[in-house]
């Protein structure tokens, strides 16, 4: 038999050997006896001179195609043992449930605040925070809401000692952050722009039910510029809106008053729930009133010594409870102060 | 305010149905929240009317709001009188006493002698019914109707029951009594205007009428007052003597200086036609010339700037006309108007931009954002406020949100020397007290929770503290947890990890009053006090109906939020493996971990690490003992130790221990 057809055989019978081997032993037994130091394949090799010279140099890759085919089939065989090894142990269940500490939660309150408040960071406001223990300069005189006017109605306050109160509204960040940059850089032409959101807690006496509460929070926001036109406030609610409450959202301005703000304007949004067509949720109005803003009047730039000719600006303050009430379908704003587990663990 | 919608189209002529109506209102700022069928064939609008409108508070001004929208001419009633009786200064008089001036600038007085009172015609109780009034007597809605159609309140007395027949203008005696027509009884002081007349109060000025003087189906002669209050006067009179009614809100919003003789002759004449009687000719009028119109001026440019649109002047000088303001000049650049009189609220520019808006529509104003880019900071309170919240809600913290307001002995335990304030007039009688402390908030939350099982929970607020240099509101951060003392000092020191708080933090054994005693620690950072641990109290338990006793934490936020960051560089790593060694002690229970820890540092070289394995009571201990474990990673920077070098260390630190706390034992 030519020496090519012996080692065809050969290598039949070596693929049948690695094939039936089904223990690492038999396994390194057919490697030994066929691809070892001292195996059938290193003894063709060492008879390849018996090949007529013409042929040697096919024998020769013939040789090594069949010996890098085996040693494939030994590793597949080797992998195939192997798995089967590990097999003998149970197979985790991967339905079971995950394991992992429990987490906890942010209040559902911090979370929009959180939200509403890195909105206007990216447009450029940076957050700052301010005394809720209060002077009735900060809190009423400051933001043109004069003693003795009925505007002050509307911000019944909680009363301390010596003349100081809670704030019934964060827009006392407002003044506190104009004083401070005007102490800084002056109200004049060297001023720098202003621009910042404050958001915090505010108090004002009302009974408590499902809709009021004596404590709130609120998120102010304040820009100062040479050029702020109420345009740009438009502009910057609007892309607020579609950000909090997705691209499709509508937005309206309605005149209104608020004693810091000419000209004012309530802003609403069109109802999420059905797109502007009227549902329980909007009161079939197909609005939802999101909050006040208006272009700083002349009196509070007065009152904190910016001059009133060179710069304009724009403010504006939601009611964070209400806004969350809409947004999360809360029923009762008392839910976000009880702090009930169940509740909390919903967010 | 509840408007009628077929008196303002009675006004105006307007063409729309009442919610086209109700929607054009809402659109320039006059808010209908609600149209509703009144019967008789009317509607009621009920509005929402702010404080810089009062003239929106009668169906006159909302007219001319309507007019302006509509392009329409306002139908003002006609005014017509009979003055067929004597002249009204022969009749009776009005003096205004020293001090009293300020309070009342106009006073008008008409008088109408021998009126029938009766019912009034169908269509006057109607109309007051759709507005939420109630139909009285014929001449007693004259003025509740001529005061819903024109803004003047104004005011019947029955003359013959006035003593003297006559009016005096006065502040108000100290301790003086006043009931009035609706039934209260009220002390004045003297900061209270009066009608007075030869005897006594007959109306608080603004506010009500004295049952004294009361119209009634007895009456023969009315005298009829109209007049301009100073609206605070009447503002401090109705609330302190907490009468506010129809008049006193009005009054104190401010009315139509120029409407009180018209308004007055405007009611003589319809108590003429439904009661019948003989008007005095004349009229009493302290002060005829009160209203003086006022000018404002508005620049084009500025108006444009300010919107952030341009609007064509012809278009302003139409919005204006409409409005009824008289244009006193104009250029190219800018024009002057007198707004009638019952516009006082516009006197500025920035008032006349808001009319252009307001008129033109919101919706014409574009969404334009030009505004320079800006760079927004975030300040460290912000940075802190959000990695605190992050790092708890991942280590299964639920954050809360609680009240501020607490009742008065709840803090103390947690604030020993902490001067809380106390709000004057608490909504919730019980919690009066703002906290100084936010750890038994987080308590009532347990309390709330009770039927639950391992409660980690946290808060971040302000505590309210009283001191010598005024208010003090430190940010805090407070921590509840059922597994006890040391996990909330994890949590607290997981928080400097986290927000790579740099400096030396100290330990040192230091209880408050809510803390079961030996278990508090307090934890300071480079020598500054922070943070305060330890386990409540069983009285304190026991307070918020707790079983077991929780820990609690409380750290200041403003010092981790402004110490200074680690820096972030690079520290090569060792390039000799090093060795562990463990160490198991028996000690008794008095020998706390802080000193075990003090000992091995002192006792042990080449430490690299010291690690804390575990607290061991049980068996093999002798009573009174407890097993302390602890393991050395130690370390040379030059060099591999050897076994030898670690077990030198080893017998250094256990012959230290052994010798530091007697009767303690290697286990």
């Amino acid at each position: 038999m030519p020496l090519l057809d012996e080692v065809e055989a050969m290598r039949e019978e070596a693929e049948k050997a690695i094939a039936g081997a089904d223990s690492p032993d038999a396994l390194e037994a057919a490697r030994v006896a066929y691809l070892g130091r001292s195996g059938k394949l290193k003894d063709f090799m060492s008879r390849i001179r018996e090949v007529p010279a013409d042929q040697k140099k096919a024998a020769g890759q013939r040789l090594n195609e069949i010996k890098s085919g085996l040693e494939t089939l030994f590793a597949g065989a080797k992998d195939r043992i192997g798995a089967k090894a590990v097999c003998a142990r149970p197979l985790p269940d991967p339905t079971l449930p995950g394991r992992i500490q429990p987490l906890g939660s942010v209040h559902p309150l911090t979370q929009a605040l959180e939200r509403f408040a890195g909105i206007f960071e990216r447009l450029g406001f940076t957050v700052r925070q301010g005394p809720e223990i209060e002077d009735v300069f900060h809190n009423f005189d400051a933001l043109n809401m004069p003693d003795d006017h009925p505007v002050r109605d509307q911000a019944d306050t909680f009363a301390l000692e010596d003349n100081a109160i809670l704030r019934s509204q964060t827009s006392t960040v407002q003044i506190r952050v104009m004083e401070e940059h005007v102490g800084r850089h002056g109200g004049g032409a060297g001023m720098p722009p202003i621009r910042i959101v404050s958001p915090g807690r505010t108090y004002r006496p009302d009974a408590v039910d499902a809709t009021h509460h004596y404590s709130f929070s609120q998120i102010e926001g304040l820009a100062v510029d040479r050029d702020v036109a109420m345009a740009d406030l438009k502009g910057f609610l609007g892309m607020f809106a579609r950000e909090t409450f997705g691209s499709g959202v509508k937005t309206r301005f309605r005149p209104s008053f608020f004693p810091f703000t000419e000209p004012s304007a309530e802003m609403d949004v069109s109802c999420v729930f059905c797109g502007g067509k009227g549902c329980r949720v909007c009161k079939r109005q197909g609005w939802v009133e999101l909050g006040g803003c208006g272009m700083v009047d002349p009196n509070v730039f007065d009152a904190v010594g910016i001059d009133r000719e060179l710069f304009t600006g724009f403010a504006f303050g939601f009611g964070i409870e209400r806004v969350a009430m809409f947004m999360l379908g809360v029923d009762d704003i008392r839910r976000f102060t009880e702090n009930d587990l169940r509740f909390l663990r919903q967010f | 305010m509840i408007l009628s919608y077929k008196w303002l189209r009675e006004l105006t002529g307007a063409e729309l149905g009442p919610r086209e109506l109700a929607d054009s209102l809402t659109r320039v700022g006059l808010n209908v929240e609600e149209v509703e069928d009144a019967g008789f064939g009317d509607h009621s609008m009920n509005a929402d009317i702010t404080t810089n409108r009062p003239d929106w508070l009668c169906h006159l001004g909302v007219a001319h709001e309507i007019a302006a929208i509509q392009k329409l001419q306002v139908r003002a009633p006609a005014i017509s009188l009979e003055e067929t009786g004597p002249a009204v200064d022969t009749l009776t008089s009005v003096a205004v006493l020293p001090g009293a001036e300020e309070a009342c600038p106009r006073y008008t007085i008409r008088v109408i002698r021998g009126v029938k009172v009766g019912p009034s015609p169908d269509w006057v109780r109607e109309r007051l019914l759709a507005i939420g009034q109630r139909p009285i007597n014929n001449v007693v809605d004259v003025t509740n109707l001529v005061c819903f159609e024109m803004n003047q309140p104004l005011h019947a007395f029955d003359m013959r029951k006035l003593a003297g027949g006559r009016i005096i203008l006065r502040m108000a005696g100290a301790g003086e009594k006043f009931n009035a027509i609706t039934g209260e009884k009220c002390v004045l002081d003297p900061t209270m205007l009066v009608i007075a007349d030869a005897e006594k109060a007959v109306a608080l000025a603004g506010v009500k009428g004295g049952e004294n003087t009361e119209v009634d189906d007895s009456t023969v002669d009315v005298l009829l007052e109209s007049a301009w209050f100073q609206p605070g006067s009447v503002r401090r009179a109705a609330r302190k003597t907490r009468m506010a009614s129809e008049s006193s809100y009005r009054f104190e919003r401010g009315i139509d200086p120029g409407m009180t003789a018209r308004a007055s002759a405007r009611a003589a004449q319809l108590i003429l036609e439904f009661a019948g009687g003989e008007l005095a000719a004349d009229v009493i009028d302290t002060n005829p010339d009160l209203a003086v119109p006022h000018e404002a001026s508005l620049r084009f440019a500025r108006c444009d700037k300010l919107l952030g649109y341009a609007v064509d002047p012809k278009e302003i000088d139409e919005i204006f006309a409409g409005l009824g303001l008289e244009t006193v000049s104009r250029t190219a650049e800018a024009i002057t108007v007198r707004p009638p009189t019952f516009r006082q609220d516009l006197k500025r520019e920035a008032d006349l931009v808001e009319e252009v808006a307001r008129l033109a529509g919101y919706d014409r104003i574009p969404e334009t954002v030009t505004m320079p880019l800006m760079l927004s900071h975030v300040m460290p309170e912000t940075r802190a406020g959000r990695i605190v919240r992050e790092t708890l809600s991942a280590l299964g913290y639920h954050e809360c949100v609680t009240d501020s307001f607490v009742p008065a002995d709840w803090c103390p335990p947690f604030a020993p020397g902490s001067r809380q304030y106390e709000v004057r007039n608490p909504v919730n009688a019980e919690r009066p007290a703002l906290r100084s402390s936010l750890a038994p908030s987080l308590l009532e939350v347990r309390r709330t929770n009770r039927l639950e099982n391992d409660v980690r929970l946290f808060e971040i607020g302000r505590g309210y503290v009283k001191t010598e240099a005024g208010p003090d509101e430190p940010r805090r951060l407070a921590i509840v947890d059922d597994r006890g003392v040391e996990y909330a000092r994890g949590a607290v020191e997981a928080l400097l990890k986290a927000l790579s708080v740099s400096g030396t933090v100290g330990i040192a054994e230091s209880d408050l009053p809510g803390y079961l005693p030996g278990s508090g620690a307090a934890l300071s950072l480079d020598g500054v006090p922070f943070a305060r641990i330890g386990q409540v109290s069983p009285g304190e338990a026991a307070r918020f109906d707790l079983d077991a006793a929780p820990a609690v934490a409380e750290v200041e936020m403003a010092v981790i939020s402004s110490a200074p960051e680690n820096e972030r560089a690079y520290r090569p790593l060792p390039r000799f493996p090093g060795i562990r060694r463990d160490v198991s002690l028996s000690v008794p229970e008095a020998v706390k971990w802080a000193r075990i820890e003090k000992t091995v540092r002192s006792a042990a070289t080449l430490l690299d690490r010291l690690e804390f394995v575990s607290l061991y009571r049980g068996k093999g201990l002798e009573p009174g003992f407890k097993g302390m474990a602890f393991a050395m990673h130690l370390r040379a920077a030059d060099r591999s130790l050897t076994d030898a070098d670690a077990n030198q260390v080893r017998d250094a630190v256990v012959a230290a221990c052994l010798a530091v706390f007697p009767g303690s034992a290697l286990r």
